[in-house]
């Protein structure tokens, strides 16, 4: 094959011939009236390759080219070097044709996405760990602040409540405050601070005490996952990834905290749901609290869940799936459990509280 | 120019400058270093560097021959380290004054350790890219002196607060006639013979002119420009020489710069790669090389420099390069 070769003293061309020795892995290199080199594939950079030429250069003092202008040889040389060096992989993928790198271009982008929405808000919502507990309280005070605002509590149920969650749960209660609220609407929330808000609506469906003590833990499984802090650090994934490459954890806080007014309207995920729901069924195994009030709870739920239903429990309604899990759970850690006259009592005081 | 009555006029002959580069090529290698950096979270950063240059050169052709980019990720991965280290000590000085409450030190830290890089990563860069670069296996090669350039960039910083940034046009032109008069390329040499006042004037006008028309004349500023960069540089080979002459109107610049704008717009950025080529297709054509210059003739003269220290802290302070 025919070639121009330089040898790297003077610019002058020599016309040469170059074969490719597959076998040795070696560029054979002759030209008239001098001793042919040989040179191994291993010791030739690829100084540029296009359609339908090929530069190859070697050595170092002098480095001498060799310049191919013809597609088959370039074809032949990319194929049959398996040196694996000097960027011939690299040559073999530039190679490859426009399908392929559509294809990578199309990769590129699936890595993109799949970062910014997958990977980013999956490490930002691990990253909670990096905001301090006592945060949580501050969010916590700006959210109850906004979500109490239009609302009007029954501060004689709350006092109950609160005896009532003093009595279920004697060793950890301090921790929370329960509020109800006067409404027409089935629903509860946790808040981050600890504060837990029951509608009127919702304590008038529960029947049990066990109903009761299941949905209170559930609740309060909420607040001790740090769910709304998780979400709110998933929502705001981009500015977290930010504030840990400058380093400013203080820009983050008052991000989330200029944020925090709109806790209300993130909904949990299944998987913050069923979480709670386990931890929520731990917490009634600690304290001997029969776990099937927790079934019942969400039947009652269910049936609900025909009906128009507003608020949170319309973006995660109760399915039969998750009834279901909760109810393996039971049957795989049966545990003994008390019967808690005195939590009767206080549900059924506030109960009549409510017809007043 | 000064010693341009010497140098033999005989056998005049043109010499073709072009880019050989495809937009479906050049998207190929972008969208390969892409996919490579992303899969090593940034880590071949520099290897696609030096894959991206080498292709830009070799598909450059003079003179029947393609240029050649010899420097390697290798190297320009430890420059980058070595700059990472440089830069990090100016900031820890910087903040260690901070700290002990010198803020007019610090500052002043911050001022004097840019000022003395950027001439520094100058020289280097010029170091680093002249040696790898060869056409027909002759290296390039910068042979600036260190102490010259700070010289030279001092006094015309200086002179430009003083001038409330008049004496820049200067100053870049003094840069500019020193680095350029100070590249080889084998045993010729470079030369560029630019003066500060016209090149100043040319600005202003073009600066006034722009506003006058709402923008129209900008096109018509960057070809005086870009033909000033081109038309005073010159090849010399012992008694042989070549100038370059820049033949582009405002109107075709204004043609490729709209058209360039379009592609990126209406192929979300993806057509990138075909702006590159195109860009560089038009401009190679329109430079005019004529002279006497034996290219046969050209003698390996210059020694392979491989710290690429200096490139990388261009690259980092975005500085570009002269040429």
């Amino acid at each position: 094959m025919d070639a121009v070769f330089y040898n790297g003293v003077s610019a002058r061309p020599i016309d040469s011939q170059v074969s490719l020795l597959e076998e040795e892995q070696q560029l054979l290199i002759t030209v008239d009236g001098e001793t042919p080199i040989l040179i191994a594939f291993s010791e030739i950079a690829i100084s540029h390759s296009e359609k339908e030429m090929i530069v190859l250069s070697f050595g170092k003092n002098p480095n001498r080219i060799v310049e191919v202008k013809d597609e088959s040889f370039r074809n032949q040389f990319l194929k049959c070097n398996h040196s694996g060096k000097k960027g011939i992989t690299y040559f073999k993928l530039i190679n490859a044709g426009w399908k392929a790198h559509a294809l990578f271009a199309l990769l590129i982008l699936a890595i993109c996405l799949c970062t910014y929405f997958y990977f980013i808000p999956f490490v930002a919502e691990r990253a909670v760990t990096i905001l301090p507990l006592s945060f949580d309280k501050k969010v916590g005070d700006i959210a109850f602040e906004q979500a109490i605002e239009d609302e009007e509590i029954d501060s004689a149920a709350s006092i109950i409540m609160n005896t009532y969650l003093k009595s279920m749960m004697p060793n950890e209660y301090s921790k929370y405050h329960l509020n109800v609220v006067k409404s027409n609407e089935l629903n509860a929330f946790a808040l981050p601070n600890g504060e837990i808000v029951i509608y009127t609506r919702m304590l008038k469906q529960i029947k049990t005490e066990d109903e009761l003590s299941g949905l209170l833990s559930h609740e309060i499984s909420h607040v001790t996952n740090r769910h709304s802090m998780r979400l709110l650090c998933k929502s705001l994934s981009g500015y977290l990834l930010l504030s840990v490459m400058l380093n400013d954890v203080n820009g983050l806080m008052t991000m989330i905290l200029d944020n925090a007014n709109n806790l209300q309207q993130l909904s949990f995920s299944r998987g913050y749901e069923k979480e709670a729901d386990l931890s929520g069924l731990a917490i009634l195994e600690r304290y001997k609290i029969n776990p099937k009030g927790m079934i019942h709870l969400f039947e009652i739920l269910q049936k609900e869940n025909t009906t128009n239903l507003p608020g949170f429990l319309s973006t995660h309604p109760v399915t039969a799936d998750r009834i279901l899990y909760i109810k393996n759970h039971i049957e795989n850690h049966p545990y003994a459990f008390n019967n808690h006259l005195e939590l009767t009592l206080l549900l059924n005081k506030v109960k009549s509280q409510l017809l007043n | 120019m000064e010693n341009s009555n010497q140098l033999s006029t005989a056998n005049k002959q043109h010499y073709v400058l072009s880019f050989n580069g495809n937009g479906g090529e050049y998207f190929g290698i972008t969208i390969v270093n892409l996919l490579l950096t992303v899969i090593t979270l940034g880590l071949y950063y520099p290897w696609a560097k030096a894959r991206q240059l080498q292709f830009l050169y070799g598909s450059t052709e003079f003179n029947e021959s393609r240029f050649e980019f010899h420097g390697t990720g290798a190297e320009m991965f430890k420059g980058f380290l070595k700059a990472i280290l440089i830069f990090a000590i100016i900031y820890a000085t910087v903040f260690l004054f901070a700290y002990l409450n010198m803020p007019f030190v610090a500052i002043s830290t911050i001022y004097l350790g840019l000022f003395s890089i950027i001439p520094l990563a100058l020289h280097g860069s010029y170091k680093y890219r002249m040696s790898r670069t060869s056409w027909r296996g002759i290296r390039f090669g910068y042979r600036g002196d260190k102490g010259e350039l700070y010289k030279i960039f001092s006094k015309g910083v200086l002179l430009t607060v003083v001038t409330i940034g008049i004496y820049g046009a200067w100053l870049s032109m003094n840069l500019r006639n020193y680095i350029l008069g100070k590249i080889k390329f084998g045993s010729a040499k470079f030369s560029y013979n630019g003066d500060g006042g016209i090149y100043f004037w040319m600005n202003v006008k073009g600066y006034i002119l722009t506003i006058l028309t709402l923008g129209v004349y900008f096109f018509w500023w960057q070809k005086d420009v870009f033909s000033y960069y081109i038309n005073n540089l010159k090849l010399i080979h012992d008694d042989q020489y070549i100038d370059f002459k820049c033949s582009a109107t405002g109107g075709e610049f204004f043609g490729l710069l709209v058209v360039n704008f379009l592609i990126l717009i209406f192929t979300l950025g993806i057509g990138y790669p075909w702006i590159v080529a195109r860009s560089l297709r038009f401009i190679f054509s329109k430079v005019e090389i004529t002279g006497n210059v034996a290219f046969n003739n050209l003698i390996q003269s210059e020694e392979n420099y491989t710290d690429a220290t200096g490139d990388d802290m261009s690259d980092m302070l975005d500085l570009g390069f002269v040429i």
